[in-house]
């Protein structure tokens, strides 16, 4: 049953299925322990709540009542350890709770534990946690994306029906297109980010994982709330959903088929079960070709802005305000050497970033790489907003291939020759703040790949609509 | 321009990091066969009259909140305020200045 609303459905008429449910699932997460996807697993806590009275009675119309989830560990749970993949927290323990974890169980979903991520969100591979390597079960020598690596899997492996990623350049899309699930990042201001960790405050965002988007949708309408903890919150009712999409009068732009670099099965595949059956649809279709100015610049520009916003919003990670304390307190210090012993335990991903940073926003450089980066955001804003005149939807291939190799990705890191490609795309929605979402649409040798399809700013119901409808013509096609 | 091996370590600590030799060797690689290439890159796109955006909800120029007021004015003199109402009337609680070009 992968359906939230027949599961939650099955919950509230057979109460007692909760214990059967909930003690097979947790055999199902023991049979993928060696995957290293979770950091903690609350099985206490799960079975006090599902044989909790209050509980059954007070959620039971709940939309998610039961409903088990993970939560990547970059978002704060009282009392729970939330150490971001990172060992200047591993003894962080905060005494309040991130918005979207009180929304849910507000909602009576269940907690199953957090997820392993890259370090601070940082890395894109699955291969930075402090945990060590997050595996993909469907192939052990390739990577699962990240830095939401642990929460794609549990979604993956269907121990959760959702699980609750970030989203800065593509987290909660890559490991998406790696592991055939859906991944789904939303417009800027519209899920609450109170109680999540920070990478890069302009570009982070709340995002999550789910076998389908008609889950999705579920979720959607639960976290899509006002917060007036978070500064960035709309208040508008774009929070509420719709569902006035006319598919005739929908007009579809095409990016990214002249990218160099992508697997050209991908493209044929591509032609084939998107475009060719939404043109038989009647949907107005446009192929546009972004200059490589753009396309040759995008994961530069991305580098700029948020490792330089990642200096300033991980300042406070130190080890002296909270978070672990690496040097023994008895010991004659001065304030800066502590600091420097704290930080010598992050990875070398971590500080590559923060010294590029660094390097971004020096005095004599900010004029040509900060602050250029950030005009280069409002001319990509306004080349996007002129296409958006064009097309209600752009759609692309979300990855230039299936998942590279842990040996390809540990060669790259050796040159740091980035090639532009296809993926790079995905970074387009975190610069213009809408929103964006990634279904899986072909497998090469079993290895699925998926499809991003972003839409405009506060457009988010459209666009998920859009993907329901997809998401059916792809299983139709596969049939 | 080159980056040298002093210049990275002068960065990192700058943010109390201790780079190892690896590490090093790794980021002066990246600066000058990646990073100082894509700055020239940069240098293309023609965006000296544009004013910078420092968070999506600038580009509309929207207010978030009824009780806050976010303004973008003042072309050649780029200003971001961020101002909230109180009892007393709109004070402002953040102001950022991009100099002019």
């Amino acid at each position: 049953m992968d359906k939230i609303a027949d599961l939650s459905s099955v919950f509230r008429n057979q109460t007692d299925f909760l214990i059967e449910y909930y003690q097979k699932l947790f055999q199902k997460i023991e049979h993928y322990t060696h995957l290293n996807f979770f950091t903690e697993i609350y099985k206490k806590d799960v079975f006090q709540k599902i044989q909790d009275p209050y509980f059954l009675q007070a959620k039971r119309n709940k939309p998610l009542f039961g409903i088990p989830f993970f939560l990547k560990d970059s978002f704060m749970v009282k009392n729970k350890k939330t150490a971001a993949g990172t060992s200047i927290l591993e003894n962080f323990y905060p005494n309040f709770n991130s918005t979207v974890y009180q929304l849910l169980v507000d909602n009576g979903a269940i907690l199953l534990g957090k997820t392993v991520m890259d370090e601070l969100s940082m890395g894109g591979t699955g291969l930075e946690a402090k945990e060590g390597i997050v595996h993909n079960f469907l192939d052990f020598s390739r990577i699962v994306g990240g830095s939401s690596s642990g929460s794609a899997v549990a979604v993956a492996t269907s121990t959760a029906l959702f699980a609750l990623a970030n989203d800065t350049g593509d987290s909660a899309r890559i490991p998406a297109t790696y592991l055939g699930i859906v991944g789904f990042k939303p417009t800027f201001g519209l899920i609450s980010r109170y109680g999540l960790i920070p990478f890069s405050p302009s570009l982070d965002t709340v995002g999550f994982f789910t076998n389908n988007v008609d889950n999705l949708e579920i979720i959607a309408q639960v976290l899509f709330q006002f917060d007036e903890k978070d500064f960035t919150s709309q208040k508008s009712d774009v929070l509420l959903p719709s569902n006035d999409l006319e598919l005739k009068k929908v007009r579809l732009m095409v990016i990214g088929l002249n990218s160099q670099f992508v697997n050209p099965v991908l493209i044929q595949s591509f032609q084939k079960k998107i475009i060719q059956p939404l043109k038989e649809m009647g949907l107005e279709i446009e192929i546009h070709s972004l200059p490589n100015l753009i396309t040759e610049n995008l994961t530069f520009l991305y580098q700029i802005i948020s490792f330089s916003e990642a200096l300033s919003s991980q300042a406070h990670l130190t080890g002296v305000n909270f978070g672990t304390n690496h040097q023994d307190t008895e010991m004659s210090f001065n304030f800066f050497d502590l600091i420097r012993a704290n930080r010598a335990h992050f990875g070398s991903e971590l500080k590559r970033r923060y010294v590029l940073g660094t390097f971004f926003t020096d005095e004599k450089n900010q004029d040509q790489m900060y602050f250029k980066a950030m005009k280069i955001r409002t001319y990509l804003n306004n080349y996007f907003h002129n296409l958006f005149q064009r097309c209600d939807f752009i759609i692309h291939i979300a990855s230039s291939d299936v998942a590279p190799t842990i040996a390809e990705i540990r060669n790259f890191k050796k040159n740091r020759i980035h090639k532009p490609s296809v993926d790079d795309l995905l970074l387009i929605a975190n610069f213009l703040g809408v929103p964006s979402l990634v279904l899986p649409f072909t497998k090469i040798q079993n290895l699925p790949v998926g499809i991003n399809i972003f839409s405009q700013f506060n457009q988010d119901w459209k666009l998920i609509s859009f993907a329901k409808i997809v998401e059916k013509m792809i299983k139709n096609e596969s049939e | 321009m080159k980056i040298t091996k002093t210049k990275i370590i002068f960065l990192a600590k700058k943010h109390f990091i201790n780079l190892n030799e690896f590490d090093l060797n790794a980021l002066l690689f990246e600066f000058n066969n990646y990073t100082l290439k894509q700055t020239k890159q940069l240098a293309k796109f023609n965006v000296d009259q544009l004013q910078p955006t420092f968070l999506p909800h600038f580009i509309k120029n929207k207010t978030l909140r009824d009780d806050f007021l976010i303004q973008q004015t003042d072309a050649d003199n780029f200003f971001v305020n961020v101002q909230h109402k109180t009892k007393e009337g709109f004070i402002v609680i953040a102001k950022e200045k991009e100099k002019n070009g």
